[in-house]
Protein backbone atom coordinates (compact mmCIF):
# COMPACT_ATOMS: atom_id res chain seq x y z
CA UNK A 1 0.00 0.00 0.00
CA UNK A 2 2.84 2.35 0.86
CA UNK A 3 4.04 2.34 -2.75
CA UNK A 4 0.57 3.48 -3.83
CA UNK A 5 0.15 6.01 -1.07
CA UNK A 6 0.89 9.07 -3.24
CA UNK A 7 -1.79 7.93 -5.70
CA UNK A 8 -4.53 7.71 -3.09
CA UNK A 9 -5.72 11.23 -3.73
CA UNK A 10 -5.13 11.55 -7.48
CA UNK A 11 -8.82 11.38 -8.47
CA UNK A 12 -10.11 13.84 -5.81
CA UNK A 13 -7.19 16.19 -6.57
CA UNK A 14 -8.05 16.09 -10.27
CA UNK A 15 -11.68 16.94 -9.44
CA UNK A 16 -10.59 19.96 -7.37
CA UNK A 17 -8.23 21.13 -10.11
CA UNK A 18 -10.80 20.89 -12.92
CA UNK A 19 -13.64 22.35 -10.85
CA UNK A 20 -11.47 25.30 -9.77
CA UNK A 21 -10.45 25.91 -13.37
CA UNK A 22 -14.13 25.81 -14.35
CA UNK A 23 -14.93 28.55 -11.84
CA UNK A 24 -12.10 30.67 -13.27
CA UNK A 25 -13.33 30.12 -16.85
CA UNK A 26 -16.96 30.78 -15.90
CA UNK A 27 -15.97 33.99 -14.13
CA UNK A 28 -13.44 35.36 -16.59
CA UNK A 29 -14.36 33.81 -19.93
CA UNK A 30 -18.13 33.39 -19.58
CA UNK A 31 -18.10 29.58 -19.69
CA UNK A 32 -21.62 28.31 -19.02
CA UNK A 33 -21.79 27.41 -15.30
CA UNK A 34 -23.57 24.17 -16.23
CA UNK A 35 -20.54 22.84 -18.10
CA UNK A 36 -16.82 22.36 -17.65
CA UNK A 37 -16.74 19.99 -14.68
CA UNK A 38 -17.42 22.52 -11.91
CA UNK A 39 -20.74 20.95 -10.83
CA UNK A 40 -22.67 24.15 -11.45
CA UNK A 41 -25.59 22.28 -13.02
CA UNK A 42 -29.08 23.17 -11.78
CA UNK A 43 -27.64 26.31 -10.15
CA UNK A 44 -28.49 29.08 -12.58
CA UNK A 45 -30.75 29.97 -15.49
CA UNK A 46 -27.68 30.74 -17.62
CA UNK A 47 -27.55 27.49 -19.59
CA UNK A 48 -26.63 27.09 -23.24
CA UNK A 49 -30.24 27.56 -24.35
CA UNK A 50 -30.17 31.09 -22.93
CA UNK A 51 -27.44 32.16 -25.37
CA UNK A 52 -27.79 32.39 -29.10
CA UNK A 53 -25.82 33.54 -32.12
CA UNK A 54 -27.06 35.94 -34.79
CA UNK A 55 -25.10 35.92 -38.04
CA UNK A 56 -24.96 38.59 -40.76
CA UNK A 57 -23.28 38.19 -44.11
CA UNK A 58 -22.29 41.34 -46.04
CA UNK A 59 -21.96 41.56 -49.79
CA UNK A 60 -21.59 44.88 -51.69
CA UNK A 61 -24.88 46.71 -51.11
CA UNK A 62 -26.53 43.85 -49.24
CA UNK A 63 -26.56 42.52 -45.68
CA UNK A 64 -28.26 39.17 -45.10
CA UNK A 65 -29.09 37.56 -41.77
CA UNK A 66 -28.47 33.82 -42.02
CA UNK A 67 -29.13 30.82 -39.84
CA UNK A 68 -26.25 28.78 -38.47
CA UNK A 69 -25.47 26.30 -41.26
CA UNK A 70 -26.17 22.69 -40.35
CA UNK A 71 -22.51 21.68 -40.59
CA UNK A 72 -21.58 24.53 -38.21
CA UNK A 73 -24.20 23.79 -35.53
CA UNK A 74 -21.94 21.74 -33.26
CA UNK A 75 -19.20 24.37 -33.46
CA UNK A 76 -21.76 27.11 -32.81
CA UNK A 77 -22.89 25.35 -29.63
CA UNK A 78 -19.29 25.13 -28.42
CA UNK A 79 -18.83 28.84 -29.11
CA UNK A 80 -22.06 29.75 -27.30
CA UNK A 81 -21.06 27.97 -24.10
CA UNK A 82 -17.54 29.43 -24.03
CA UNK A 83 -17.72 32.63 -26.08
CA UNK A 84 -14.18 33.97 -25.88
CA UNK A 85 -13.29 36.57 -28.48
CA UNK A 86 -10.76 34.27 -30.16
CA UNK A 87 -13.27 31.42 -30.43
CA UNK A 88 -15.92 33.76 -31.83
CA UNK A 89 -13.45 35.16 -34.36
CA UNK A 90 -12.29 31.71 -35.45
CA UNK A 91 -15.93 30.77 -35.98
CA UNK A 92 -16.64 33.96 -37.92
CA UNK A 93 -13.59 33.43 -40.15
CA UNK A 94 -14.56 29.85 -40.94
CA UNK A 95 -18.09 30.96 -41.71
CA UNK A 96 -16.78 33.73 -43.98
CA UNK A 97 -14.62 31.22 -45.86
CA UNK A 98 -17.65 28.97 -46.28
CA UNK A 99 -19.86 31.80 -47.53
CA UNK A 100 -17.19 33.08 -49.93
CA UNK A 101 -16.88 29.60 -51.41
CA UNK A 102 -20.62 29.70 -52.12
CA UNK A 103 -20.90 33.39 -53.07
CA UNK A 104 -17.55 34.96 -54.13
CA UNK A 105 -18.81 38.54 -53.54
CA UNK A 106 -19.19 38.11 -49.77
CA UNK A 107 -16.94 40.61 -48.00
CA UNK A 108 -17.70 40.25 -44.32
CA UNK A 109 -19.35 38.12 -41.66
CA UNK A 110 -20.63 39.72 -38.48
CA UNK A 111 -21.43 37.57 -35.52
CA UNK A 112 -23.41 38.60 -32.46
CA UNK A 113 -23.77 36.62 -29.26
CA UNK A 114 -27.03 37.45 -27.47
CA UNK A 115 -27.85 36.43 -23.95
CA UNK A 116 -31.26 36.06 -22.40
CA UNK A 117 -31.21 37.39 -18.90
CA UNK A 118 -34.24 37.37 -16.64
CA UNK A 119 -35.68 40.26 -14.68
CA UNK A 120 -35.42 39.32 -10.99
CA UNK A 121 -38.79 38.23 -9.64
CA UNK A 122 -40.81 38.58 -12.83
CA UNK A 123 -38.57 36.37 -15.03
CA UNK A 124 -39.31 38.69 -17.96
CA UNK A 125 -36.78 38.04 -20.74
CA UNK A 126 -34.17 40.75 -21.20
CA UNK A 127 -32.07 40.20 -24.29
CA UNK A 128 -28.65 41.77 -24.28
CA UNK A 129 -25.83 41.78 -26.78
CA UNK A 130 -22.91 40.10 -25.02
CA UNK A 131 -20.26 40.02 -27.76
CA UNK A 132 -19.85 41.10 -31.34
CA UNK A 133 -17.05 40.17 -33.73
CA UNK A 134 -16.58 40.28 -37.45
CA UNK A 135 -14.33 38.69 -40.01
CA UNK A 136 -13.42 40.38 -43.28
CA UNK A 137 -12.06 39.01 -46.53
CA UNK A 138 -8.51 40.21 -45.81
CA UNK A 139 -8.59 38.23 -42.50
CA UNK A 140 -8.60 35.05 -44.53
CA UNK A 141 -5.24 35.80 -46.13
CA UNK A 142 -4.21 34.11 -49.37
CA UNK B 1 -20.12 -11.29 13.77
CA UNK B 2 -16.76 -9.49 13.77
CA UNK B 3 -15.60 -7.20 10.99
CA UNK B 4 -13.27 -9.81 9.48
CA UNK B 5 -15.90 -12.53 9.61
CA UNK B 6 -18.43 -10.22 7.99
CA UNK B 7 -15.93 -9.27 5.31
CA UNK B 8 -15.17 -12.93 4.59
CA UNK B 9 -18.87 -13.71 4.35
CA UNK B 10 -19.46 -10.75 2.08
CA UNK B 11 -16.54 -11.59 -0.16
CA UNK B 12 -18.22 -14.87 -0.97
CA UNK B 13 -21.45 -13.17 -2.01
CA UNK B 14 -22.70 -10.38 -4.19
CA UNK B 15 -22.52 -7.93 -1.30
CA UNK B 16 -18.73 -8.02 -1.34
CA UNK B 17 -17.81 -4.49 -0.18
CA UNK B 18 -15.32 -4.04 -3.03
CA UNK B 19 -17.34 -5.66 -5.81
CA UNK B 20 -20.74 -4.18 -4.97
CA UNK B 21 -19.84 -0.56 -5.90
CA UNK B 22 -18.03 -1.79 -9.01
CA UNK B 23 -21.12 -3.72 -10.09
CA UNK B 24 -23.32 -0.72 -9.36
CA UNK B 25 -21.06 1.43 -11.56
CA UNK B 26 -21.13 -1.01 -14.49
CA UNK B 27 -24.88 -1.49 -14.14
CA UNK B 28 -25.28 2.30 -14.34
CA UNK B 29 -23.40 2.27 -17.65
CA UNK B 30 -25.82 -0.33 -18.98
CA UNK B 31 -28.97 1.31 -17.63
CA UNK B 32 -28.04 4.74 -18.91
CA UNK B 33 -25.51 4.34 -21.74
CA UNK B 34 -23.11 7.24 -22.19
CA UNK B 35 -21.26 8.66 -25.20
CA UNK B 36 -22.18 8.02 -28.80
CA UNK B 37 -21.05 5.83 -31.69
CA UNK B 38 -17.95 3.68 -31.07
CA UNK B 39 -17.44 5.28 -27.66
CA UNK B 40 -20.85 4.12 -26.48
CA UNK B 41 -20.18 0.64 -27.88
CA UNK B 42 -16.89 0.57 -25.97
CA UNK B 43 -18.52 1.54 -22.66
CA UNK B 44 -21.31 -1.01 -23.12
CA UNK B 45 -18.95 -3.83 -24.11
CA UNK B 46 -16.64 -3.26 -21.15
CA UNK B 47 -19.59 -2.98 -18.76
CA UNK B 48 -21.09 -6.27 -19.96
CA UNK B 49 -17.72 -8.05 -19.86
CA UNK B 50 -17.03 -6.75 -16.35
CA UNK B 51 -20.36 -8.05 -15.12
CA UNK B 52 -20.37 -11.48 -16.77
CA UNK B 53 -16.74 -12.64 -17.15
CA UNK B 54 -15.59 -14.19 -13.87
CA UNK B 55 -12.72 -12.30 -12.26
CA UNK B 56 -12.75 -9.42 -14.74
CA UNK B 57 -14.63 -7.11 -12.38
CA UNK B 58 -11.56 -6.82 -10.15
CA UNK B 59 -9.04 -6.43 -12.98
CA UNK B 60 -7.57 -2.94 -13.02
CA UNK B 61 -7.11 -3.22 -16.81
CA UNK B 62 -10.89 -3.16 -17.32
CA UNK B 63 -11.16 0.00 -15.24
CA UNK B 64 -8.14 1.61 -16.89
CA UNK B 65 -9.87 1.14 -20.25
CA UNK B 66 -13.08 2.65 -18.88
CA UNK B 67 -11.05 5.58 -17.48
CA UNK B 68 -9.46 6.08 -20.90
CA UNK B 69 -12.86 6.07 -22.61
CA UNK B 70 -14.28 8.50 -20.05
CA UNK B 71 -11.28 10.83 -20.42
CA UNK B 72 -11.49 10.67 -24.22
CA UNK B 73 -15.20 11.51 -24.06
CA UNK B 74 -14.53 14.63 -21.96
CA UNK B 75 -11.54 15.85 -23.99
CA UNK B 76 -12.99 15.11 -27.43
CA UNK B 77 -16.28 16.86 -26.70
CA UNK B 78 -14.99 19.67 -24.46
CA UNK B 79 -16.55 21.98 -23.26
CA UNK B 80 -19.90 20.30 -23.88
CA UNK B 81 -19.81 17.17 -21.66
CA UNK B 82 -21.99 17.41 -18.58
CA UNK B 83 -20.62 16.96 -15.09
CA UNK B 84 -21.62 13.31 -15.03
CA UNK B 85 -18.96 12.61 -17.69
CA UNK B 86 -16.21 14.09 -15.51
CA UNK B 87 -17.38 12.25 -12.40
CA UNK B 88 -17.42 8.94 -14.26
CA UNK B 89 -13.78 9.54 -15.26
CA UNK B 90 -12.65 10.39 -11.71
CA UNK B 91 -14.44 7.38 -10.25
CA UNK B 92 -13.09 4.91 -12.85
CA UNK B 93 -9.59 6.32 -12.23
CA UNK B 94 -10.03 5.86 -8.47
CA UNK B 95 -11.17 2.26 -9.01
CA UNK B 96 -8.23 1.56 -11.34
CA UNK B 97 -5.74 2.79 -8.76
CA UNK B 98 -7.54 1.08 -5.87
CA UNK B 99 -7.46 -2.30 -7.59
CA UNK B 100 -3.69 -2.03 -8.04
CA UNK B 101 -3.12 -1.61 -4.30
CA UNK B 102 -3.12 -4.30 -1.65
CA UNK B 103 -6.03 -2.61 0.10
CA UNK B 104 -8.65 -1.82 -2.54
CA UNK B 105 -11.49 -1.51 -0.04
CA UNK B 106 -9.76 1.21 1.99
CA UNK B 107 -8.80 3.18 -1.09
CA UNK B 108 -12.23 2.88 -2.68
CA UNK B 109 -13.80 4.01 0.58
CA UNK B 110 -11.50 7.04 0.83
CA UNK B 111 -12.01 8.05 -2.80
CA UNK B 112 -15.77 7.44 -2.73
CA UNK B 113 -16.09 9.60 0.37
CA UNK B 114 -13.92 12.44 -0.93
CA UNK B 115 -15.41 12.50 -4.43
CA UNK B 116 -18.97 12.70 -3.04
CA UNK B 117 -17.97 15.40 -0.56
CA UNK B 118 -16.24 17.46 -3.23
CA UNK B 119 -19.05 17.13 -5.78
CA UNK B 120 -21.53 18.42 -3.23
CA UNK B 121 -19.17 21.13 -1.99
CA UNK B 122 -18.72 22.56 -5.51
CA UNK B 123 -22.44 22.14 -6.28
CA UNK B 124 -23.31 24.03 -3.08
CA UNK B 125 -20.70 26.70 -3.83
CA UNK B 126 -22.29 27.33 -7.22
CA UNK B 127 -25.84 27.42 -5.91
CA UNK B 128 -25.30 29.43 -2.74
CA UNK B 129 -22.40 31.73 -3.60
CA UNK B 130 -21.67 32.01 -7.31
CA UNK B 131 -25.10 31.79 -8.92
CA UNK B 132 -26.95 35.09 -9.32
CA UNK B 133 -30.43 33.56 -9.40
CA UNK B 134 -30.61 30.42 -7.26
CA UNK B 135 -31.26 31.92 -3.81
CA UNK B 136 -33.91 34.28 -5.13
CA UNK B 137 -35.93 31.27 -6.29
CA UNK B 138 -35.88 32.51 -9.90
CA UNK B 139 -33.91 29.49 -11.10
CA UNK B 140 -36.33 26.93 -9.70
CA UNK B 141 -39.39 28.84 -10.94
CA UNK B 142 -37.87 29.15 -14.41
CA UNK B 143 -36.79 25.50 -14.53
CA UNK B 144 -40.10 24.05 -13.38
CA UNK B 145 -41.80 25.94 -16.21
CA UNK B 146 -39.30 25.64 -19.05
CA UNK B 147 -37.73 22.21 -18.53
CA UNK B 148 -40.31 19.69 -19.72
CA UNK B 149 -38.78 17.03 -17.46
CA UNK B 150 -40.20 19.00 -14.52
CA UNK B 151 -43.70 19.27 -15.96
CA UNK B 152 -45.07 16.52 -13.71
CA UNK B 153 -43.96 18.20 -10.48
CA UNK B 154 -44.95 21.65 -11.76
CA UNK B 155 -48.48 20.30 -12.22
CA UNK B 156 -48.64 18.11 -9.13
CA UNK B 157 -46.99 20.34 -6.53
CA UNK B 158 -47.22 23.70 -8.27
CA UNK B 159 -50.84 23.37 -9.34
CA UNK B 160 -50.09 24.35 -12.93
CA UNK B 161 -52.29 22.97 -15.68
CA UNK B 162 -51.09 22.38 -19.27
CA UNK B 163 -52.59 25.63 -20.55
CA UNK B 164 -50.96 27.67 -17.76
CA UNK B 165 -47.62 26.02 -18.51
CA UNK B 166 -47.96 26.76 -22.23
CA UNK B 167 -48.70 30.41 -21.50
CA UNK B 168 -45.83 30.69 -19.04
CA UNK B 169 -43.46 29.12 -21.57
CA UNK B 170 -44.61 31.53 -24.25
CA UNK B 171 -43.95 34.44 -21.87
CA UNK B 172 -40.47 33.19 -20.98
CA UNK B 173 -39.68 32.68 -24.66
CA UNK B 174 -40.57 36.32 -25.25
CA UNK B 175 -43.52 35.38 -27.45
CA UNK B 176 -46.25 36.85 -25.26
CA UNK B 177 -45.85 40.50 -26.20
CA UNK B 178 -44.04 43.37 -24.49
CA UNK B 179 -46.67 44.37 -21.93
CA UNK B 180 -47.53 40.89 -20.67
CA UNK B 181 -46.82 39.83 -17.10
CA UNK B 182 -46.24 36.31 -15.80
CA UNK B 183 -48.65 35.57 -12.98
CA UNK B 184 -47.78 32.55 -10.88
CA UNK B 185 -50.02 31.12 -8.18
CA UNK B 186 -49.04 31.23 -4.51
CA UNK B 187 -48.97 27.43 -4.54
CA UNK B 188 -46.44 27.35 -7.37
CA UNK B 189 -44.27 29.99 -5.67
CA UNK B 190 -44.35 28.10 -2.36
CA UNK B 191 -43.53 24.76 -4.01
CA UNK B 192 -40.57 26.12 -5.96
CA UNK B 193 -39.30 28.02 -2.92
CA UNK B 194 -39.50 24.85 -0.82
CA UNK B 195 -37.58 23.01 -3.52
CA UNK B 196 -34.93 25.77 -3.52
CA UNK B 197 -34.66 25.68 0.26
CA UNK B 198 -34.41 21.89 0.43
CA UNK B 199 -31.61 21.83 -2.15
CA UNK B 200 -29.82 24.68 -0.36
CA UNK B 201 -29.94 22.74 2.90
CA UNK B 202 -29.24 19.18 1.84
CA UNK B 203 -26.32 19.80 -0.53
CA UNK B 204 -24.03 21.54 1.99
CA UNK B 205 -25.09 18.96 4.57
CA UNK B 206 -23.94 16.07 2.35
CA UNK B 207 -20.70 17.94 1.59
CA UNK B 208 -19.92 18.47 5.26
CA UNK B 209 -20.90 14.93 6.26
CA UNK B 210 -18.54 13.42 3.69
CA UNK B 211 -15.64 15.85 4.03
CA UNK B 212 -15.42 16.25 7.80
CA UNK B 213 -13.34 13.56 9.55
CA UNK B 214 -16.36 12.28 11.47
CA UNK B 215 -14.82 8.86 12.15
CA UNK B 216 -12.09 10.54 14.18
CA UNK B 217 -14.16 13.28 15.80
CA UNK B 218 -17.49 11.53 16.50
CA UNK B 219 -17.59 7.92 15.20
CA UNK B 220 -21.28 7.67 16.08
CA UNK B 221 -22.02 10.39 13.51
CA UNK B 222 -20.58 8.50 10.53
CA UNK B 223 -24.09 7.23 9.75
CA UNK B 224 -25.06 10.81 8.90
CA UNK B 225 -23.12 10.38 5.66
CA UNK B 226 -25.23 7.51 4.39
CA UNK B 227 -28.45 9.00 5.71
CA UNK B 228 -27.87 12.39 4.07
CA UNK B 229 -26.82 10.94 0.71
CA UNK B 230 -29.68 8.43 0.59
CA UNK B 231 -32.24 11.06 1.57
CA UNK B 232 -30.79 13.44 -1.05
CA UNK B 233 -31.01 10.81 -3.80
CA UNK B 234 -34.47 9.56 -2.79
CA UNK B 235 -35.94 13.07 -2.71
CA UNK B 236 -34.08 15.19 -5.27
CA UNK B 237 -33.99 12.56 -8.02
CA UNK B 238 -37.74 12.00 -7.65
CA UNK B 239 -37.98 15.47 -9.16
CA UNK B 240 -34.72 16.01 -11.08
CA UNK B 241 -34.45 13.36 -13.77
CA UNK B 242 -30.69 12.64 -13.92
CA UNK B 243 -30.47 8.95 -12.96
CA UNK B 244 -26.97 8.34 -14.35
CA UNK B 245 -25.50 10.89 -11.96
CA UNK B 246 -27.54 9.48 -9.06
CA UNK B 247 -26.35 5.92 -9.68
CA UNK B 248 -22.72 7.05 -9.74
CA UNK B 249 -23.18 8.83 -6.42
CA UNK B 250 -24.80 5.73 -4.95
CA UNK B 251 -21.98 3.47 -6.18
CA UNK B 252 -19.44 5.79 -4.56
CA UNK B 253 -21.55 5.96 -1.43
CA UNK B 254 -21.72 2.16 -1.21
CA UNK B 255 -17.93 2.02 -1.58
CA UNK B 256 -17.38 3.98 1.63
CA UNK B 257 -19.66 1.74 3.73
CA UNK B 258 -17.60 -0.69 5.83
CA UNK B 259 -18.07 -4.37 4.98
CA UNK B 260 -19.69 -5.15 8.33
CA UNK B 261 -22.66 -2.84 7.65
CA UNK B 262 -24.56 -5.04 5.24
CA UNK B 263 -27.87 -3.37 5.98
CA UNK B 264 -26.52 -0.08 4.72
CA UNK B 265 -25.43 -1.77 1.49
CA UNK B 266 -29.03 -2.92 1.11
CA UNK B 267 -30.09 0.68 1.71
CA UNK B 268 -27.92 1.84 -1.18
CA UNK B 269 -29.30 -0.90 -3.44
CA UNK B 270 -32.83 0.00 -2.46
CA UNK B 271 -32.37 3.67 -3.41
CA UNK B 272 -30.54 2.57 -6.59
CA UNK B 273 -33.71 0.66 -7.51
CA UNK B 274 -35.88 3.59 -6.49
CA UNK B 275 -34.03 5.86 -8.94
CA UNK B 276 -34.66 3.28 -11.65
CA UNK B 277 -38.34 3.31 -10.74
CA UNK B 278 -38.43 7.12 -10.90
CA UNK B 279 -36.91 6.85 -14.35
CA UNK B 280 -39.24 4.20 -15.69
CA UNK B 281 -42.50 5.19 -14.01
CA UNK B 282 -44.00 8.64 -14.45
CA UNK B 283 -45.14 8.57 -10.84
CA UNK B 284 -46.51 12.12 -10.87
CA UNK B 285 -49.09 11.05 -13.48
CA UNK B 286 -50.73 8.77 -10.91
CA UNK B 287 -51.93 11.82 -9.04
CA UNK B 288 -52.81 14.05 -11.97
CA UNK B 289 -56.16 14.13 -13.78
CA UNK B 290 -56.12 12.27 -17.06
CA UNK B 291 -56.61 14.21 -20.28
CA UNK B 292 -60.17 13.79 -21.57
CA UNK B 293 -60.69 11.30 -24.39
Amino acid sequence: MRRWRPLRLVAPALLVLVASLQIVLATLADLSPWLGGGFGMFATIDSRSERHLVLYVDSPGLTRQIRVPEDFEDWATRVRVLPTRSRLRAFAKALLARERARIPGVTRVRLELWRNRRAPGTLAPIESLAREVHAEAHDLGG
Amino acid sequence: MGVDAANRADRAGWLDPVELPLRMTLAALLLRPVGSGPLRAGFLTLAVLGLVVPGLLRRSTLWALLTALAAFRVIEDWPLPDNHAYLLGYWCLAITLALRTGEPQAMLALNGRLLIGLVFAFAALWKLVLSPDFWSGDFMRFTWIVDERFEGVARLFGGMDPAMLDNARAFLAGAAGGDSVLTLSGRFLRATWLSTLWTALIEPMVALAFLLPLARVRPAWVGVRDASLLVFCATVYAVAPVPGFAWLLLAMGAAQVPGDRRRMHFGYLLVYGLILAYQEIQWTSWFLPRAPG
